[in-house]
């Protein structure tokens, strides 16, 4: 064994020198000082958590202390922090990085967030931890500041990508890490050539679709530590060598008085119009799919958007129609699905809505996957005298926390696409409408996190509208078999659609029957 | 490092540079910087840079530093600031520690008479305030100080906490003599072997199990990189296992300086030369 040692006695030297030029001195005091100050910087420990005497702006709740604690001993900086939604997972990363930055083991250190996140980190690292960071603006900021925040979308390109792989980084944090689940994507790429010490990913949702997205992502801190596992052979082992990497703390561990979360599954029945349309659109696919295969994926799509709105299929409908060449046999039947559009007055699902709307008379949030269903919804909702306002990705960070504010001021509703899922706090509000579901449960989950987690005290209703004999009952099904895998390798999740409709099940049974797609389609696609 | 304690450092450096402090309570200190300080802590190169080059009077920044939560409803001088919190780690407390540093790092102090004394001589001391850094994974270290008498070669520990009661001034008393009989360079010597000693003899079982954690990761990167034949990452994460890993003691002086005792210096545990 080798330990490098190194002693540096060139300040004897110095006092030397200073004797024979009888010169200068220091003070009793300012020498004493000194001292003190150094006495006040001893570390007695490689595993006690040195930060937890010292001040930070907030009060670390135990299993965030706790989680810390084991990153530092067990872990050795280098772990995934896969807390369910909502427990504080970036307060873990911050009193991690406050620990090194102590113990002057970090002091610089890439933070990588969405970019709709990055001020929000930069105000808790300063405001809770007093950590200087700094948010990204300027290429430079990369070198020249030690503690930076900035987006991953930002940092991949040129000649950002340049700036960051020069440095030499004692710590890499990204939160939302689940992006990272793809070793042939350009973000995982590049993450995966900076060069770091420690290193911390961010999760509520390690596993989305299989367990290679979670190979990979371990693949990052530590390469080949899940190598030579099979796909479903041997979940114990995999559970147990996960554990060595990664920390999941849950709701209900957490908590003495664990806010429910209470699942309303509605059924609905489309309207004649409604359904006459997507029979038409099911009878295209049947006919058309084998002329374009690799469009099988947006002819489904079309299938959702129908459960959807009239808006967001008609959107589609018009770009194939426009796509379509002149003298194509479909062109024709597509107009009649345009036309069987015109005849649809009156749409189920925002009926619905509306009544549940009105029976909550508190702050709802309501979930769609399609931009037109959104505008649609805004719309309808006005027409009602019901005050309703947007929030979606292409906003800019000011105009989303205006709309967050509105929210949480006189707007009795909130309407979200999906890349509004991500990021915002929305506690003051306990109710959440899934207008349309995504095929990924982790989207789900991420939607509820938005309202279930810390500092919310009222139990979290949940209402997914679920079209009956549509291709929603199959998502359903298909959403429950990616729970199961999830819960086999890292743990219970709480409910996100309850279990017990067996009629939906088999349903999706007979759908599946139906289709003529293979089963594979449907888990191909990625997001 | 209690939040008291880095308040008391932010405002001995602020009285040290000039700085002119408008406010002052247990939770902020409202503060315009003189342009030493703000050199020195604002971190902002570039604008000193300008200054000195197109000669332009300076206008250094005011702040209102935080050892507490922030207050909104106190009522403070200055309204235009920058607002800071302050905990240990904080940059600006590093360099500012720094700056201390430098300020007393080395000195020669002579005991302080009330009375006249009938002796001619001081009794002298070396004393080395030193700190044992030992790192792998995560690190510890240790703050020692010790004493070695100019005139015996004795060696004591613990000097500063014995030391500490006492008033020292920076000039020598009329009709006193220096009379060392070790020279500096005998007494650094034998510092620098007991230093070694203290190594030597220290528990290594720390460094033991770092070594076998950095060998493990080792061969893990290895067999995986291998099989993909991908040696430049192989290369890229076994440097970065060994920085996190590689045990390492460093020996790091704090400061150091020669006192000069006006009565035999008694001393509680002392260690004979040579045992």
């Amino acid at each position: 064994m080798i330990i490098s040692t190194t002693c540096n006695l060139a300040p004897l030297h110095n006092l030397q020198q200073h004797y024979e030029n009888n010169g200068p001195w220091a003070s009793w005091d300012a020498y004493k000082h000194v001292f003190e100050i150094s006495k006040n910087q001893q570390i007695a420990s490689f595993d006690t958590l040195a930060s937890l005497n010292t001040f930070l702006n907030i009060q670390p709740m135990a299993h965030q202390m706790q989680t810390a604690e084991i990153v530092l001993k067990e872990m050795h900086g280098r772990a995934i922090l896969g807390d369910e939604v909502g427990l504080g997972k970036t307060i873990e990363a911050g009193l991690i990085l406050k620990e090194y930055i102590i113990r002057g083991l970090v002091s610089k250190a890439l933070i990588l967030v969405p970019a709709s996140l990055v001020l929000q980190w930069v105000k808790e690292l300063n405001e809770k931890f007093g950590i200087t960071a700094i948010a990204q603006k300027k290429s430079y900021v990369w070198s020249y500041h030690n503690i930076v925040v900035g987006s991953i979308e930002t940092a991949k390109k040129e000649p950002h990508r340049t700036f960051i792989l020069e440095q030499d980084y004692d710590i890499l944090i990204i939160d939302e890490a689940h992006k990272l689940k793809n070793p042939r994507t350009l973000n995982y790429q590049f993450v995966n050539q900076i060069q770091k010490k420690y290193c911390l990913l961010l999760t509520a949702t390690p596993v989305q679709n299989d367990l290679n997205e979670l190979i990979h992502l371990v693949n990052l801190i530590k390469p080949g530590h899940l190598q030579h596992i099979g796909q479903k052979s041997n979940v114990s082992t995999i559970k147990q060598k996960l554990q060595s990497v990664m920390i999941r703390n849950r709701r209900v561990e957490n908590q003495d008085n664990p806010i429910k979360r209470v699942i309303n599954n509605i059924p609905l029945q489309l309207s004649t119009e409604e359904l006459q349309l997507y029979d038409g659109v099911c009878s295209y696919i049947r006919e058309y799919a084998h002329l374009n295969p690799q469009n099988g994926l947006a002819l489904i799509t079309l299938q959702r958007e129908v459960c959807s709105s009239r808006d967001a299929v008609f959107v589609t409908l018009v770009n194939l129609f426009q796509k379509t060449p002149e003298n194509a046999p479909q062109r024709a039947t597509i107009w009649t699905l345009v036309e069987k559009i015109k005849a649809i007055t009156s749409n189920t699902k925002a009926e619905k809505t509306l009544e549940v709307i009105r029976e909550i008379q508190d702050k709802v949030i309501i979930f769609t996957e399609y931009r037109a269903t959104q505008q649609y919804l805004l719309h309808y909702l006005k027409q009602h005298n019901i005050q309703a306002i947007p929030y979606q990705g292409g906003m800019g960070r000011g105009k989303k926390d205006w709309m967050t504010d509105l929210f949480r001021g006189s707007a009795q509703v909130l309407v979200a696409t999906e890349a509004g899922g991500e990021g915002i706090n929305l506690q003051f509000c306990n109710h959440i409408i899934n207008f349309d579901l995504p095929w990924n449960p982790m989207r789900i989950e991420q939607r509820i996190g938005r309202i279930h987690r810390y500092g919310q005290t009222k139990d979290v209703n949940v209402f997914n509208l679920i079209t009956n004999g549509t291709i929603e009952a199959h998502i359903v099904s298909l959403l429950m078999s990616k729970i199961e895998l999830f819960k086999d390798v890292i743990g219970e999740l709480d409910p996100i659609l309850t279990a017990t409709e067996k009629s939906i099940e088999r349903l999706a049974l007979d759908l599946i029957q139906n289709h003529a797609y293979q089963r594979n389609r449907y888990e191909t696609r990625t997001h | 490092m209690k939040q008291e304690h880095i308040k008391a450092i932010f405002e001995s450096y602020f009285v040290m540079t000039g700085c002119e402090i408008f406010h002052s309570d247990c939770t902020c200190i409202q503060v315009k910087l003189s342009p030493i300080a703000d050199r020195t802590i604002a971190n902002r190169p570039y604008y000193w840079a300008f200054v000195d080059n197109m000669h332009q009077e300076p206008e250094p920044l005011s702040y209102t530093f935080w050892f507490a939560p922030q207050q909104t409803d106190l009522a403070l001088p200055l309204t235009q600031t920058i607002s800071e919190l302050i905990t240990i780690g904080n940059d600006k407390l590093n360099v500012i520690m720094q700056e201390l540093h430098t300020q007393g790092s080395y000195t020669m102090l002579f005991e302080k008479s009330a009375t006249p004394r009938n002796i001619d001589s001081y009794d002298s001391w070396l004393n080395v305030n030193y700190m044992l850094h030992f790192q792998t994974y995560s690190n510890r270290n240790d703050v020692h100080s010790i004493g070695i008498s100019l005139t015996t070669g004795e060696i004591v520990e613990d000097f500063m906490e014995q030391i500490a009661h006492m008033e020292f001034s920076s000039t020598i008393a009329t009709a006193m003599m220096i009379k060392p009989v070790l020279s500096m360079e005998s007494a650094q010597q034998l510092i620098k072997s007991h230093i070694h000693n203290q190594l030597t003899s220290a528990d290594h079982a720390w460094a033991i199990r770092a070594s076998e954690l950095e060998i493990n990761e080792h061969n893990r990167l290895k067999s995986y990189y291998m099989e993909r034949n991908e040696p430049e990452l192989l290369t890229k994460r076994t440097t970065e296992i060994s920085k996190i890993y590689a045990p390492t003691l460093s020996v790091e002086i704090i400061n150091c300086g020669i006192f000069h005792f006006l009565n035999h210096f008694r001393h509680k545990n002392s260690k004979a030369l040579g045992s």
